[in-house]
């Protein structure tokens, strides 16, 4: 039998959209008027075309006071006492609510009872619990917290340890990927039995989401590879006016590279499961920021620190270069002054773009203006962490936050640049990618892409983990 | 004119269409009714006499009412009462009907279109009068075609009496049962009559799709069905007087100038003795009356009525056979036009009762009548400057805050749930319950973890009948759920139906133990499945406090 779990509690208290973010399906109907979700509907698992699991979502409880009376009344428990319920509410459309949501009981399944959080427990609560103690399913509990308010959670935590197994803080509304998978993990505790099928399910969504996050690598390093060897041109005449033809040329490559950007993001998104709802970006977020504008290269650009470093990187490179063509006589005396010369470069080269557009790489060759490919290494590390941005926003917003108040949703740390925190073995496989890029001034070579596909899987994974 | 019609019935129906005339309804106003622009904008002497139509004006005032902004309404009451009532009501009911003559005069002046009580009462009259003109139709053809006889088989009196004497009793018989039932309330659903001119009111508008609008409309109006089930029964009286009137005449007609034979027959062996008697018994409401000779027919008349068939009637005698229908018109007589007039008597007089008490009690009238009788209090400074000069300025209005200290508070019995007791003391309460004119008599707890003993009902609506009504308390948060609403059932039911039930909507606890102001949404969801029971004696306030934390609440 395929092992299901029953999401049930009071009206309005968020059991859809701890379904939807659970089970990271965003269509999950989400009545307005709470107490009109008549039906269950079941969500399964499928592994490998195999349902091995099912969660299913039930109506709000309507007349669990009535029902607890009877229970106690006819002295019956367990499954005598759940289908002593089935009888009693099977002909009483007052009870039609109430019978829908005993179904998955009768079935077997275990169920997770949810509550708000945010608000005082009340006795209509006690008697939910009682009630769902006296059936003797397996169970747990969820706390999820509606709204910014924790003053109530001793007591329910107080109420909730006398009537079940165990019992999990969960905010639908901002659970992020990892404690997703802790709640699956919690849930081997309330049953035993369960503990192969949930650890395979775990097992398989974190295939699945290392899956995705290989994927989304692979779309980044792509999006760095399309946008670090763009070069468009412009044809430029005797009397133009050279300054005009260079806004316009540079204006042209900046909306390319957004437009790529853009189709990345639109790669990315339905990784992720977003299908109907659109992702609102938090209001200061860098991403509605322009690409090109100083303060996106200010806090996604590289730090100071990163800069020297790349820059004596690459200048102890040459120096290392000349080194070895004079077969070691200079002692590595060049390496030093190469890496020294590299990083007095990397110093003068801290230009801002809109002063210096070459550093994009525009320059008059011949009769006709170019840009591109890019000559600045900081363009791919604002891309990245725009990307990285972009991920951790969709990766973190939960599936179920569509029905919550907007000042209820977290506004992610914004100023932080993931790169910023890159080692230098990170940083000295960019400087590879990007030059590899460079050489070949088309795709860069498997031997720097793969280096740097791996690093973004890591930083990927990272991000993955963090908990909201 | 039809337009103009449809843009009143806009303008009044922009806040709960369901509670005014659709525009369906103007359209079957107009296919059914004359126009006449020349009404009378409230019944003769409303003052002593509500009538149906005023039942329907009023509420269509209050619930236009409804979404103004209380200091609005109270300033605009309040005015009415100092311009016009003040010295022509004497009491309450006087009150109130002056305050609904001057409304229908604001809201519909000599050249606008009737007022929805006018119209529906219109529609209302025109549809009794095709019913009564259908039933004598109906009446006067069946009895000309049942008094068919062309001299081989006599009119069987067991046929007239089963088909137009029997089915009225035993129709009687069941509206009696239905209305002990449901005095007693054994049964709670509506008389089969009102349903039937429900449903009829639906056929109408069915083709508008608006059944249900239509149906809760008429439901809404008729104060909690009451009105409307006295209604449906007098002109159910009168169809059946017509229906009765025709059938005699056609009876009468057909005596007068057709040769009648009446008799009677049976495959079993009955005696002609038990029939006499059966006779003598039917005929005992108008036997004192008459001779006996005319009441019913004598043993041998009856015995020398009997048909047997294989004998044919050729040796009956004619006395014998015309004996018969004094009696017959004498039962349609009594047992139908009779009892009908006397059942039309009584529910003339009973509706007129329940027309004199029909607001009697209920929130929203209260609450006119409190803001009518409540004197305006302005404070504040004036924002024009004091006139040195001693020349008359123009009066503006004060700046400042209007006051609304209500005269006289009814006094509640406070159901205080117990998971809210401590933070619901009764200062607390009367503190939340000041601005809606409403102060805490007695309070009493209430637990939700369990089914309401029956002892505690009986209590409660003792206590509640001793006092001006029930304040429910409950936590707008928590949506309305069945066990709720099963727990507000019985209370209304232990209560009776025309005493208030005020459910007190709170907002979240704060820090400091009080409350804030529910949400709109909650209180817009509690209004909505509350407002489906069409309880008339049920309103909904909203407690609590407005501030920083109502903000967060509200969202």
């Amino acid at each position: 039998m395929i092992p299901e779990i029953a999401i049930i509690g009071h009206p309005n208290e968020g059991k859809s959209s701890v379904l939807s973010t659970l089970a990271e399906d965003d269509s999950v109907v989400i009545s307005p008027l709470p107490g009109e979700t008549t039906r269950c509907r079941t969500f399964p698992i499928v592994i490998d075309n195999r349902e091995i699991l099912r969660f299913t979502d039930t109506p709000g409880f309507q007349n669990p006071v009535r029902l607890l009376a009877e229970l106690k009344r006819s002295g019956l428990s367990g499954t005598s006492g759940l289908e002593h319920l089935h009888n009693l509410t099977s002909s009483r459309p007052e009870f039609r609510e109430d019978h829908e949501l005993i179904q998955p009981l009768r079935r077997g399944s275990g169920l997770i009872y949810v509550v708000d959080g945010s608000r005082p427990p009340r006795q209509v609560d006690r008697a939910e619990m009682e009630l769902l103690r006296r059936l003797g399913r397996p169970r747990m509990a969820v706390l999820n917290c509606k709204r910014d308010e924790e003053r109530f959670l001793p007591d329910w935590k107080e109420q909730l340890t006398q009537h079940f197994n165990s019992w999990r803080l969960f905010n639908a509304h901002r659970a992020t990927y990892a404690e997703r998978i802790d709640l699956l993990t919690a849930l081997t505790s309330i049953d035993q039995d369960w503990q192969p099928v949930l650890n395979a399910v775990i097992s398989a969504f974190e295939h699945d989401w290392q899956r995705r996050v290989k994927t989304s690598a692979d779309i980044i390093c792509t999006l760095l590879t399309d946008v670090l060897t763009l070069k468009l041109y412009q044809d430029c005449r005797p009397g133009d006016d050279e300054g005009r033809l260079r806004d316009r040329l540079f204006t042209r490559y900046s909306r390319s590279v957004i437009e790529m950007e853009q189709t990345a993001q639109q790669q990315l998104r339905p990784l992720f499961k977003h299908n109907i709802f659109t992702i609102r970006l938090p209001p200061h977020s860098l991403l509605h920021e322009d690409l090109f504008s100083e303060r996106t290269w200010q806090l996604l650009g590289l730090s100071k620190k990163q800069m020297l470093l790349l820059g004596s990187l690459g200048g102890a490179a040459v120096g290392a270069g000349v080194d070895v063509a004079a077969l070691g006589h200079g002692l590595g005396l060049f390496t030093v002054l190469g890496g020294a010369a590299g990083m007095i470069t990397a110093l003068a080269g801290r230009r801002h773009l809109k002063a210096d557009a070459s550093l994009l790489g525009l320059r008059l060759a011949g009769s006709r203006l170019q840009i591109g490919p890019a000559q600045s290494i900081s363009l791919l590390f604002v891309l990245v962490n725009r990307q990285l941005l972009f991920f951790r926003h969709i990766i973190n917003w939960a599936h179920g936050r569509r029905d919550y108040p907007e000042q209820n949703t977290i506004d992610l740390p914004t100023a932080d640049a993931f790169t910023r925190s890159w080692s230098s073995t990170d940083l000295r496989v960019c400087q590879a990618f990007f030059q590899s890029l460079h050489r070949s001034s088309a795709a860069g070579d498997l031997v720097s892409v793969e280096p740097m596909q791996g690093l973004l899987e890591k930083t990927l994974m990272q991000i993955s983990h963090e908990r909201g | 004119m039809k337009e103009s019609f449809r843009a009143m019935l806009a303008e009044g129906c922009e806040h709960r269409f369901s509670r005014c005339i659709p525009p369906p309804l103007s359209t079957i106003i107009f296919a059914t009714t004359t126009l006449s622009r020349n009404f009378d904008l409230l019944s003769a002497s409303m003052a002593d006499n509500w009538t149906y139509r005023d039942t329907v004006d009023l509420d269509y005032c209050l619930d236009r009412d409804r979404g103004l902004s209380p200091e609005t309404i109270h300033q605009r009451d309040r005015q009415i009462f100092l311009d016009a009532c003040q010295a022509e009501a004497d009491n309450d009911r006087q009150l109130v009907a002056c305050w609904l003559r001057h409304r229908l005069i604001q809201l519909f002046p000599g050249s606008s279109p009737p007022s929805p009580g006018a119209r529906l009462e219109k529609l209302w009259r025109t549809a009794g009068v095709l019913l009564m003109c259908g039933g004598g139709v109906a009446g006067f053809g069946s009895g000309l075609a049942f008094f068919n006889y062309s001299g081989t088989t006599p009119v069987n009196v067991f046929h007239f009496l089963l088909l137009f004497v029997l089915p009225q009793l035993v129709l009687l018989v069941l509206v009696f049962i239905g209305a002990a039932a449901r005095a007693s309330r054994l049964l709670r659903t509506p008389s089969l009559t009102s349903r039937l001119y429900l449903r009829l009111f639906t056929f109408l508008a069915r083709r508008r799709s608006d059944a249900d609008r239509l149906l809760d409309l008429v439901r809404s109006i008729s104060t909690t069905g009451r009105l409307l089930f006295w209604r449906c029964f007098i002109l159910s009286q009168k169809i059946m007087i017509c229906i009765n009137g025709g059938l005699l005449a056609a009876t009468l007609l057909k005596v007068a100038t057709t040769d009648q034979a009446f008799g009677w027959q049976s495959t079993i062996q009955v005696s002609g003795p038990v029939i006499h008697r059966l006779a003598q018994l039917l005929a005992a409401p108008w036997s004192w009356l008459i001779p006996a000779t005319l009441a019913h027919p004598s043993l041998a008349d009856i015995e020398g009525s009997r048909i047997i068939l294989k004998e044919g009637i050729q040796h009956l005698a004619t006395e014998n056979l015309v004996a018969w229908w004094p009696f017959l018109v004498f039962a349609l007589i009594f047992y139908g036009l009779i009892l009908r007039l006397l059942l039309l008597l009584v529910g003339t007089l009973l509706q007129r009762r329940a027309l004199r008490r029909f607001h009697r009690g209920r929130p929203d009238v209260m609450r006119l009548l409190r803001r009518m009788q409540t004197p305006l209090l302005t404070s504040g400074a004036s924002d024009q400057a004091d006139s040195l000069q001693g020349v008359p300025e123009p009066v503006q209005p004060p700046a400042g805050s209007t006051h609304q200290p209500p005269l006289a508070m009814t006094a509640l019995l406070a159901l205080v749930p117990e998971d809210i007791n401590n933070e619901c003391s009764e200062a607390v309460l009367n503190r939340l319950l000041y601005p809606h004119g409403f102060s805490v008599a007695a309070r009493e707890l209430l637990r939700l973890d369990e089914p309401f003993p029956s002892g505690l009902l009986q209590r409660l609506a003792a206590s509640a009948r001793k006092h001006g009504g029930l304040l429910l308390l409950t936590e707008a948060w928590s949506p309305p759920i069945n066990d709720w609403l099963h727990g507000c059932g019985e209370i209304r039911t232990a209560m009776g139906p025309d005493l208030p039930l005020i459910v007190g909507l709170l907002g979240f606890l704060r820090q400091d133990g009080s409350f804030n102001r529910p949400s709109a949404e909650d209180t817009s969801l509690w209004r909505h499945v509350l407002a489906a029971r069409h309880d008339r004696y049920l309103e909904v306030i909203e407690l609590g406090e407005t501030g920083p934390d109502a903000q967060e609440s509200s969202s």
